[in-house]
């Protein structure tokens, strides 16, 4: 975490290398949070984007021991969600299905991936800690601080959202 | 379905749509201005050695890992971390398993490294071993693999038979050789508090040995989880690389994490993580050329279920080539391999059981689908020693 926070000092002083590291630390926490809201490739690369630019442009904002995996993944949601609400306002929404983090966003039936899958069955809590944790291989404590969350609250969700994505899974090998 | 394999699904997505370093590199140049960095890497890349000529070597090196893996059948089983906490301490010995992961960490990651860093010289390069899954170019492995026919969506006899074969040769030769073994001696570098030694045949019975000194560190304990820091150097073959590693456990979960990670002097890198659960250890391997771009990846992975060791190796990004197996003994004597062949995500079934005569007169017989196939053992060691000796020739011209 520290880490992190001496990476970003270093980039507001013009270093790349400093943006190379910290890029490759924290760019799937980024990704995955863009993509269970859009659950669109391109799109959360888009918003992955503006979130470093917006993080690395407002860096004052950012103070000694700020967890900074978890300020790019605020910026991320908010940027997204923002994105959401544009391209609803262009697209014709279906709001059929009302249940999980990612159908109360969803604009398209377009589904890519499992992960996509997982942003529709899991609540938004959930997806974040079981991708942060399966896909970005975040340990379950760095989970608990970057959320600002108990530990045994991250352990306890990151099982029952694998249980409920195994029961998803076998639901959808039955059809 | 285990939740295992939701993992494992969910990883599989990622590989398909993590983002590309596009974004990384957009990033860059709008908060940077000009990207130096972006044109290094277009001159790195336009300069960038041919893989083809090592990739029989790549493939080889890869094989013995895997085949190491499984002839060891290293079984996960939850520890006593109790012991651990003093790594690194002047008089305090490492727990067996733990140092046999460092150690065996160690040794792979520099069998790769020794494929892919030009300035060391090979221990393992001229192995005549057929290959698994054909070329081994990491290029191939999640495009046809093979053996360069890849024929998308069908998969013949012939080439399923060539795929087990590498496999049942690698196998083979290593029980042969023995594997390897990991000790702890007294650190003869003042900066390292432990050595390891690993020995390791090549499956010509040449013996190479890696130290790995290093010092480990308790970086943070908490309630449930503990993380240890490791940094040091590994010497093999008179080469020296960089290490660097975390370990990580768990053990009311009885889970570990760990990740290590072996870099040459110009730049190659090659990443292990292993990830184990009570019945079950995952090696992932990732190798990076000099700007940070994966040149090869595979994984290994063993559950103990049911009273047998079951093995997948997938290899390439995609993971959509490999195969997954478990041994028995066959009720009439010998051993039988119980399977699945994968490439380009096409299954085949198959079982060989060997006739164990001794010696290289043993017997294989193959059942792929319907067809039933029985070869000696003689017939498929030339047949891999031709389809070596062939891609060599392909190599030097290449080159």
């Amino acid at each position: 975490m520290e880490r992190l926070f001496r990476l970003a000092e270093e980039i507001s002083r013009g270093n790349q290398n400093a943006f190379d590291e910290l890029y490759a630390l924290t760019h799937k926490a980024v990704f995955l949070t863009a993509y269970g809201v859009l659950k669109d490739r391109m799109l959360a690369e888009d918003v992955m984007q503006d979130t470093y630019l917006a993080a690395f442009r407002g860096m004052e904002r950012l103070r000694e021991g700020s967890n900074v995996t978890g300020w790019l993944t605020t910026i991320a949601r908010r940027l997204a969600i923002n994105e959401y609400h544009r391209r609803k306002r262009v697209d014709s929404t279906d709001f059929s299905q009302e249940s999980g983090y990612g159908a109360r966003l969803t604009y398209t039936d377009k589904r890519e991936s499992l992960i996509a899958e997982a942003a529709e069955v899991l609540d938004e809590e959930s997806y974040e800690i079981v991708m942060l944790a399966v896909v970005a291989g975040y340990k379950r404590r760095e989970i608990a601080k970057m959320k600002g969350l108990p530990i045994s609250t991250v352990s306890w969700k990151y099982k029952k959202g694998l249980e409920a994505l195994k029961a998803y899974l076998e639901k959808e090998e039955k059809r | 379905m285990k939740e295992r394999d939701v993992k494992k699904e969910l990883r599989k997505d990622w590989r398909e749509i993590a983002p590309g370093d596009r974004v990384k590199n957009e990033t860059r140049r709008a908060l940077f201005g000009a990207d130096e960095a972006h044109e290094y890497n277009i001159s790195a890349a336009s300069a960038k050695p041919k893989r083809s000529a090592k990739r029989w070597a790549v493939g080889a090196a890869m094989a013995v890992i895997v085949a190491i893996v499984v002839t060891s059948l290293i079984l996960w089983f939850p520890r006593d971390e109790g012991a651990s906490d003093d790594i690194g301490g002047n008089n305090t010995p490492v727990t067996v398993a733990y140092a046999s992961e460092y150690g065996f960490s160690a040794m792979s990651s520099g069998i790769m490294l020794l494929k892919y860093d030009k300035s060391a010289e090979s221990a393992v390069s001229t192995l005549p071993v057929g290959l698994l899954f054909g070329s081994g170019d990491a290029e191939s492995y999640g495009n046809g693999g093979g053996s360069g026919n890849g024929n998308g969506g069908n998969m013949s006899d012939d080439e399923a038979v060539t795929l087990i074969n590498g496999y049942m040769e690698l196998v083979e030769s290593v029980l042969a050789g023995s594997g390897y073994e990991v000790r702890q001696q007294a650190s003869d570098r003042a900066d390292y508090k432990i050595m390891l030694l690993t020995d390791m045949r090549d499956l010509e019975g040449r013996s190479s040995v890696m130290r790995l000194y290093y010092n480990e560190t308790l970086y943070e304990a908490g309630d449930d989880e503990r993380e240890y820091r490791l940094s040091g150097v590994m010497e093999l073959n008179g080469t020296e690389y960089a290490v660097e590693g975390t370990r990580s456990v768990e053990p009311a979960e009885g889970e570990e994490e760990m990740e290590f990670v072996a870099r040459s002097a110009d730049g190659v890198t090659v990443k292990v993580e292993l990830e184990c659960e009570a019945d079950e250890q995952e090696y992932e391997y990732t190798v990076y050329d000099a700007d940070g771009e994966v040149i090869d990846s595979f994984s290994i992975e063993t559950e103990y279920e049911d009273g047998r060791t079951e093995v997948e190796l997938l290899i390439g990004a995609d993971r959509a080539t490999g195969i997954r197996f478990y041994e028995s003994e066959h009720q009439g004597g010998g051993r039988m391999m119980h399977g699945m062949i994968v490439r380009d995500g096409v299954q085949r079934a198959f079982s060989v059981r060997v006739r164990n005569n001794g010696g290289r007169d043993e017997q294989y017989e193959y059942t792929i689908g319907d067809a039933e196939i029985v070869l000696d053992k003689d017939d498929i060691f030339d047949d891999f020693d031709d389809m070596f000796d062939d891609d060599e020739d392909d190599d030097e011209d290449d080159d």
